[in-house]
């Protein structure tokens, strides 16, 4: 036989030869190691160039902006940590926007989480025109951000809008001011985008289609019934899925900004009740002039952002499930 | 008795039913169909009233006040559909939204970078998925972190950027980036490759296939359902993405779809019946798109049958 | 409230300039206007609007410069209203900004990247002296971002005077058998919510008043000190103005803002002769006109023993430092504020920004409720100044909305006072800095 194999036959019995060999020592093992390693390189490498060429310089020019004063027009001018330190001592609107976005991601996050598992498990299945309904689903999604935003502030006037009027038709005297109200502002955002979670759907369901029918066959032979085929089959397989949307949705709720700007600016001045995170920032940059300090801003979300993303990724792996982690024994 | 069916279907499988019975109409079976309708309908209901709203206010006439007391749900006094075709030729002054010209613009911007992410993010994507390499974690975090920057921060700086470069004014800014990948579709594309059995790779590997070749042949065939997300999705965000040609262009012939919609909001005075007709009009497209791309969805191991 | 933002919005001229790509050739200075043709060389200004000012008038106002000076082609470009001002920022940091626009903050008056026009005042004998003041200014006001005058300079010369102003219905007012207002002095607060009460027919569906939040009706000063940088929101006077108009609203006398909101139909209602009196934008006045309404016009009400004031502006169109052709881009502006004022009133009908013009053209053409819009707008003068001005009175739109649920106007106001006044601190200082 020649070397290579007996390579494949090492490879197929064990895989704790690559491993241990693979920790870079010269070995006829480690160079197969070291050529994926290289191939992997070489994949990465449109990525690799593109954070080069369009990312990096951009992103070290932001985080330099964090400790100046610019406005844009002119030269800006450094101040070190003063922006950061007015940030945390000095800004009503700065704390304002932490309150306002943490009470929209503890609404959002669950209840899209779960009410787009629901509805994907429901586009799932065998039903004649599906196709159309998944669609029919998915055109809030389509829609510009600017159009939701206009037509869900006029569905929830509070007088005469339509939502209020159903609201009313069907004996609540006092409905929520929905926009209008303090307390209801945060949940209107949070109803207004739960409207197009249709579209987040077609990731769950790519999530879905791939996993082996032989599993669910297993499963029914094993006598488990609907219940228990979702537990044991469908859940596990579709945990690499929800990872990725549990992260993507928070990172949405962080980030959130095209709704919360069209719908606050309906009354021309952002009220307390919506002033968003990255909104604050956009009316700090753009409309005060202190592009410097909306940077700082920026910056401090991307920190508190990646603090929390990086500790799920963490503990991801206690409750992810792939069906191949090149990073476990092969 | 037959048995359990060999086509996969995902999701519910059915029940062992024995052959004599098939007429026998399970009724547990009927409620559940019959409920699912339902419910179907319902959320159906839900998107589509707003959505007939949208259509009322965009059929009604010019000086008619849109935001009425009792809201119509559907149109049932209007028909001005001329409303659509002046929004399409953007005849006269007041109407300079040629949405045409603006969709042919649009789709040149999109197409490209569908092509621009379906090529690096799938290669990206391959390489955190199913690869072995020193520094996977340090890069995987580096991707994630590189999704949490707002673009508020990096909007001016890229832009100045640019514009050195000497591409103000074109759409290259628009849709060079896209080749470097995007690091949303770069995860996405890895939790999907990773749920892939490494049987084939193992196979493959046997079979005496390169890296390449595994990923060419056998992963990216297995992976259309995520690319198809991926497209959708790249052609939606450039479909409506109005502040990257707000910036760059400086030509009204350039001009986006975006940037047409968005113009048609005034601080006063807005048109909105024109709004509301141009807003309907440029949804068709994607989802035109969407529901061809429907069927590209199904496939992934499924539709593979391991001998066990 | 969207006029303020209209106010900035309106100059928004593009100049996109051929930039980098071979733009307008560079040429040497021409001579002063009138000279032949054949003495320039082709002359390419970009000009940057917003779509909503892209209308006949605009179309005219270009078309009739060309045809005055052949050698000169303005390359009209229009965005988005909303993104206008980023649009103008980013293309001043590139070094790349339009030769025409519009002012759409005071920041780049302050940072001098707007050129001033007082020259061109001077050589071209623009006589000033029938203009609205409000909008030239004197020197010891600054109409913030609703003028044209900043720190002594003028950047813009406008074209039409905009407005808030109170329509009423006059048959209305014979029917209830009330004295019509004056043109000025205006009501008193007070007296206007008593007559919209007056006015109301719930059976008839009539509201007697419509007004928008009192920050956007009432003085400035009912709300801040003279220099701006003192909030006094709970002051009596402006407690006892918040508590009337909340009350005006909750005992159906004006609707809530959310049933209608008068800037934005405001007119439509009052053509429908839904409404006794309301405070909207004056150039509305072709609506009710083309509905047949026998409509007259007086003055903004204002609170107890505040002075008098109505928001006005105009198209604030100005010229960028950068340009390469000074001279050609002032030359428009001369024309914008000249001929430009007759095509305002032959092409649209708005009321131009001179009394005098006015006149000349007869744009009153009779009618009397145009007749007493001429008479109120005179009296108008600069709004106090504060800088990020929708950015730092946020709280008192929210207060208010508290008053008209139910909430103590003091009680509500007292809780706006400090929230005010740390946003106005904060805006000074960084208007302060520079």
């Amino acid at each position: 036989m020649r070397a290579g194999d007996r390579l494949c036959d090492e490879v197929r019995e064990g895989g704790s030869l690559i491993t241990v060999k693979a920790r870079g020592r010269r070995s006829g093992i480690g160079r197969l190691a070291r050529r994926e390693e290289r191939s992997a390189y070489l994949f990465l490498l449109p990525w690799l160039g593109g954070l080069l060429a369009f990312w990096i310089v951009p992103i070290l020019w932001s985080i330099a902006l964090s400790g100046s004063d610019w406005d844009i027009i002119s030269s800006p001018h450094w101040v070190g940590l003063a922006n950061f330190k007015e940030m945390l001592f000095d800004d009503r609107h700065f704390w304002l926007a932490i309150r306002v976005t943490l009470k929209y991601m503890l609404l959002s996050v669950p209840l899209y989480m779960v009410v787009g598992l629901l509805l994907s498990l429901l586009l799932n299945l065998k039903i004649r025109g599906m196709n159309v309904f998944r669609t029919i689903l998915f055109i809030p999604s389509v829609l510009s951000g600017v159009a939701v935003a206009v037509l869900w502030v006029a569905l929830l006037n509070p007088d005469v809008g339509a939502l209020n009027e159903v609201l009313r038709a069907i004996g609540i005297h006092n409905p929520p001011r929905w926009l209008a109200s303090p307390t209801w502002a945060v949940p209107s955002v949070v109803l207004i985008g739960l409207w197009g979670v249709g579209g987040g759907a077609i990731i769950w369901l790519a999530g879905l289609q791939n996993i082996g029918a032989q599993l669910y066959e297993a499963a029914l032979l094993d006598g488990a019934g609907p219940w228990e085929r979702f537990r044991y089959v469908t859940f596990p397989m579709l945990t690499p899925t929800l990872l990725f949307v549990l992260l993507t949705s928070l990172i949405d709720a962080f980030q959130v900004f095209d709704t919360a700007f069209i719908v606050s600016g309906a009354q021309g001045a952002v009220g307390d009740s919506l002033r968003f995170y990255l909104l604050n920032v956009w009316y700090e940059g753009f409309q005060n002039g202190r592009l410097g300090y909306a940077s700082a801003e920026s910056w401090v979300l991307v920190l508190a952002a990646a603090f929390v993303i990086l500790l799920i990724f963490k503990t991801s792996g206690r409750w992810v499930y792939y069906e191949y982690d090149p990073e476990r024994e092969r | 008795m037959r048995t359990v069916e060999a086509a996969p279907t995902v999701g519910a499988p059915r029940r062992v039913v024995p052959r004599h019975s098939k007429w026998r109409v399970r009724p547990r079976r009927l409620l559940f169909r019959v409920s699912m309708y339902l419910v179907l309908l319902a959320l159906s209901a839900f998107i589509l009233l707003p959505a007939g709203w949208m259509l009322n206010a965009a059929l009604k006439p010019d000086l008619e006040p849109v935001f009425t007391p009792n809201p119509q749900w559907w149109p049932t006094h209007f028909w001005h559909w001329e409303n659509f075709g002046r929004v399409l030729t953007g005849t006269g002054v007041n109407e300079p939204f040629p949405f045409l010209r603006y969709t042919i613009n649009t789709t040149v911007i999109v197409v490209g970078n569908i092509l621009g992410i379906l090529i690096s993010c799938s290669l990206v994507g391959f390489a955190f998925a199913r690869l072995r390499f020193r520094g996977s974690k340090v890069l995987f975090y580096v991707l994630i972190v590189t999704m949490l920057i707002p673009w508020q921060a990096l909007m001016v700086p890229q832009f100045l950027m640019f514009f050195k470069f000497g591409w103000y004014g074109s759409y290259l800014p628009l849709i060079v980036p896209s080749f470097g990948g995007l690091a949303f579709f770069i995860f996405l594309i890895r939790q999907y490759m990773r749920t892939i059995p490494r049987d084939l790779d193992d196979a493959a590997r046997v079979d005496g296939l390169n890296t390449w070749q595994i990923f060419w042949r056998i992963i990216l065939p297995l992976s259309t359902p995520v690319l198809t997300v991926c497209a959708v999705f790249t052609f939606l965000w450039n479909w409506n993405n109005l502040l990257g040609p707000l910036l760059y262009l400086d030509n009204q012939d350039k001009f986006t779809v975006a940037i047409g919609l968005a113009s048609l909001v005034h601080r006063s005075d807005t048109p909105w019946n024109l709004m509301m007709a141009a807003n309907l009009l440029s949804i068709v497209p994607p989802i035109v798109v969407y529901f061809f791309a429907q069927k590209k969805l199904i496939g992934g191991i499924a539709s593979v049958g391991l001998k066990g | 409230m969207r006029w303020q933002r209209l106010a900035s919005a309106l100059a928004v001229v593009a100049v996109i300039g051929a930039g980098c790509s071979g733009g307008s050739p560079k040429t040497t200075s021409s001579g002063p206007p009138g000279q032949t043709a054949q003495s320039h060389e082709e002359v390419t200004l970009d000009f940057w609007v917003t779509e909503e000012g892209q209308d006949e008038f605009l179309d005219a106002l270009v078309k009739g410069f060309e045809a005055k000076y052949p050698y000169i082609h303005i390359n009209l470009t229009a965005f988005p209203e909303d993104n206008y001002g980023t649009k103008i920022e980013t293309a001043i940091a590139a070094g790349n900004p339009p030769d025409l626009g519009a002012i759409a903050n005071l920041r780049w008056l302050r940072e001098g990247k707007v050129l001033p026009l007082d020259d061109l005042v001077k050589s071209d004998g623009i006589d000033l002296s029938s203009y609205n003041s409000s909008i030239i200014g004197d020197t010891t006001h600054v109409n913030g971002e609703f003028g044209c005058e900043f720190q002594g300079k003028l950047y813009c010369l406008g074209s039409y005077l905009g407005a808030v102003g109170v329509f009423y219905n006059k048959d209305m007012f014979e029917a209830h058998g009330i004295t019509p207002p004056a043109p000025y002095p205006p009501m008193s607060i007070d007296q206007f919510v008593d007559t919209a009460c007056t006015l109301t027919d719930k059976d008839k569906g009539i509201w007697g008043g419509a007004y928008g939040y009192p920050v956007t009706v009432l003085p400035w000063e009912t709300e801040f000190s003279e220099d701006g940088r003192e909030a006094i929101v709970n002051s009596p006077t402006a407690v006892h103005a918040y508590d009337v108009m909340a009350k005006g609203i909750r005992e159906g006398c004006a609707p809530s803002l959310s049933t209608m909101d008068p800037w934005e139909q405001g007119a439509d209602y009052f053509s429908q002769g839904k409404l006794g009196m309301v405070v909207t934008d004056l150039q509305s006045f072709k609506k009710i006109e083309k509905a047949g309404i026998n409509y007259g016009v007086t003055f903004p009400p204002t609170a107890d023993s505040v002075e008098p004031f109505l928001q006005t502006w105009t198209d604030t169109f100005c010229v960028f430092a950068g340009t390469e052709h000074p001279d050609e881009a002032k030359l428009f502006i001369a024309y914008q504020t000249t001929e430009g004022q007759r095509l305002r009133v032959q092409v649209t009908g708005d009321m131009p920004i001179s009394t005098a013009v006015a006149d000349k053209m007869n744009w009153a053409g009779g009618i009397p409720g145009r007749e007493e819009a001429l008479q109120v707008v005179p009296h108008a003068r600069p709004a106090v100044f504060i800088p990020n001005r929708w950015d730092t009175v946020g709280a008192v739109f929210e207060a208010f909305d508290k008053i008209v649920g139910g909430e103590s106007a003091q009680q509500a106001l007292d809780d706006a006072e400090p929230k005010v006044q740390a946003d106005l601190d904060k805006a000074w200082k960084e208007w302060d800095a520079g």
